[in-house]
């Protein structure tokens, strides 16, 4: 149920003497989309009547089918609290419909909406955390962004090593404008690297949410002269950017994945669904790691997960058991990175977290030991397996799993396979400075 | 006179500009060609004056102006068609051809201006902070019995503490009643 009105929507434009209002949506490779109407036009947004050409929207129609209709969710409605220039701005996040009243499957907002009545089918309701990674970066005399960042700062560090941390601090105070929950924020590992965590919520917000972060992030960079990047590994020998994902089952009201008797005081539930997840998850990197440039990331030696392994305590696994209990009980996947869509990225981990429940999947031993330090022969005999090596890979195990395209359905499954096909193609018939670097001399 | 940015999109500009300042005995702090090394630059220094373009190559004069908002004074020197097109309020202007004197003249203008807009903000701030730790010190002498040294000195030791300001402290008191 709604908790905000058409009225109150229309009557806040006013009060709020609010000039623009943007109708935000998603393509399905996760980029944000806009329509900025004037505030004389508030009536007919509330009332669906704002349409798009939906073949010029990546992944979305063909040309002769392009009419598209942008239904806003109507507690999505804030205002933009960076400081507007030509008028106060507010937003609507939209899910994208046919003109014939049924909502278009192509949009990825959707996805995640059919996979969560699923949920809510067997009595489950979705939450997630997640921890999103970042850089700060300067630019150039262009003002092109660089990977140069004037910041001395390491894990935890604060003023004066840390010179993102204003930025940083003006993001936190921006989200929290906009009704987030700021849990944590703090500098990270690599020089320019920031995280910020908000608190748990359902599933469907908490991915508006992230495309809420990531244009704030952005925006708030920009205004203090730097650029924020969501690129998974923009240099090479340091940490790179995850989004560990924090994930839990309600029924009820109450965490389905506590069981004070189970070990690890986990439950029957909580363990089929980590089983779930190990199952699916090379079938989804391409959708939880879409770049080329993610699998730079998931290499050994910076604290990104490479095998198939889950641990209530060693924290190179993929699925991390973090400490808290009762109804903090999750589960951590730490492969995500923040470039995904995470429509996409938490339809998917959903349904490959049901799939283990619905089919009593149980998973294999915990790992505690530095999975890192086995040598291949090793983490066989102990049937760990891992993620994939690059995007080519992820785009064939995404194809050999059928789960996969249930979740996502025909559309955006055809559609996000062939942009990632051409992505990987101009990758792969690129010529890149380090192949001129090694080759052009020695040959 | 404060920090000097000299922010051009053409390396001509930029170097007639600065020239100039030479000339007057003045020097710039730092030359750039982007809106965000004048920003990363602006707040890097308490108060500067940026002498720009109408333009540079990711922003205009009046998008420059209006994000640093007090952080920085803006001096847009350009001809006088592309002044017109500035309507940021914050922002002084000087038409080309630009000669030494007006440049240094408006310069000396622009500097007291920010000096006085400064040592007004300071001394409101000032103000601000006192009034929060008076009405801090009430609250405690009130409700906790203690005398106005105690007080005082309550505040201070909490602060030491937690390594927050004065103020803060007493925000906090003040807000826990």
């Amino acid at each position: 149920m709604s908790k905000l009105t058409k009225e109150d929507i229309i009557r806040m434009v006013a009060e709020d003497d609010i000039k623009f209002i943007r109708m935000q949506f998603t393509d399905i490779f996760g980029q944000l989309k806009n329509v900025a109407i004037t505030a004389s036009q508030i009536e007919k947004a509330v009332n669906n009547q704002i349409m798009i050409d939906g073949s010029s929207i990546e992944g979305f129609v063909r040309i002769q089918e392009s009419d598209q209709y942008l239904y806003p969710d109507l507690d999505s409605f804030t205002v933009l609290p960076w400081r507007p220039q030509y008028g106060k701005v507010a937003r609507l996040i939209c899910d994208v419909y046919n003109p014939d009243g049924t909502p278009f499957i192509g949009d990825p907002r959707g996805v995640l909406k059919r996979v969560l009545k699923k949920a809510e089918g067997m009595g489950y309701v979705f939450n997630v955390g997640p921890e999103c990674e970042f850089f700060l970066f300067q630019t150039d005399e262009e003002g092109n962004p660089t990977t140069t960042t004037n910041d001395d700062a390491g894990y935890f560090d604060l003023g004066p090593l840390d010179h993102g941390e204003g930025t940083r601090r003006e993001i936190c105070l921006a989200l929290e404008e906009m009704g987030f929950e700021v849990e944590a924020s703090h500098h990270e590992v690599a020089r320019g690297q920031h995280e910020i965590d908000f608190k748990y919520a359902e599933a469907l917000p908490t991915a508006d949410k992230i495309m809420t972060f990531k244009l704030a992030v952005k925006t708030i960079a920009q205004k203090n002269g730097l650029h924020a990047t969501f690129m998974p590994k923009p240099i090479f020998g340091i940490n790179g950017s995850g989004m560990h994902t924090n994930m839990s089952l309600f029924k009820d009201g109450k965490n389905v994945f506590f069981d004070p008797e189970g070990e690890h005081q986990l439950s029957k539930v909580a363990y089929s669904f980590i089983a779930g997840i190990l199952e699916h998850v090379r079938g989804f990197a391409a959708i939880t790691n879409p770049l080329v440039n993610s699998y730079k990331r998931l290499v050994p030696g910076y604290e990104a997960p490479c095998y198939l392994a889950w641990s209530a305590s060693n924290r190179s696994a993929l699925i991390r058991i973090p400490a808290s209990r009762g109804q903090g009980t999750r589960v951590e996947l730490r492969s995500p990175d923040p470039s995904c869509n995470p429509y996409l990225s938490l339809a998917v981990c959903l349904a490959a977290g049901l799939d283990g429940i619905e089919r009593g999947l149980e998973p294999v031993e915990e790992v505690n030991d530095n999975i890192f330090a086995m040598d291949s022969a090793e983490r066989a005999s102990r049937g760990i397996d891992n993620l994939p090596g690059n995007l080519e890979e992820a785009i064939e195990a995404m194809q050999s799993d059928p789960l996969i395209k249930e979740a996502l359905g025909e559309h955006v499954y055809a559609q996000y396979i062939a942009g990632k096909k051409a992505e990987w193609d101009s990758y792969r018939t690129h010529v890149s400075n380090w192949e001129c670097e090694r080759y052009i001399t020695a040959y | 006179m404060d920090t000097i940015i000299v922010a051009f999109e053409s390396q001509d500009s930029i170097s007639r500009i600065c020239s100039m300042l030479e000339h007057g005995g003045l020097f710039a702090s730092m030359v750039c060609r982007s809106g965000a090394e004048a920003i990363r630059a602006a707040k890097k220094n308490r108060s500067s004056i940026i002498i720009c373009g109408y333009k540079l190559c990711d922003m205009s004069a009046d998008t420059l102006a209006y994000t640093l908002g007090e952080n920085a004074m803006v001096l847009v020197v350009a001809r006088p068609a592309h002044l017109n097109m500035c309507e940021e309020e914050s922002i002084f202007k000087l038409a080309m051809p630009v000669s030494k004197s007006d440049l240094l003249a408006s310069l000396s203008m622009l500097s007291q201006f920010y000096q006085k807009h400064l040592k007004i903000s300071r001394s409101k701030y000032d103000e601000e902070r006192q009034l929060l730790i008076n009405r801090a010190k009430e609250i405690l002498m009130d409700k906790n019995h203690m005398t106005e040294e105690q007080a005082h000195k309550f505040i201070q030791k909490k602060s030491m503490d937690s390594g927050s300001r004065l103020e803060d402290t007493a925000r906090l008191i003040i807000g826990a009643y």
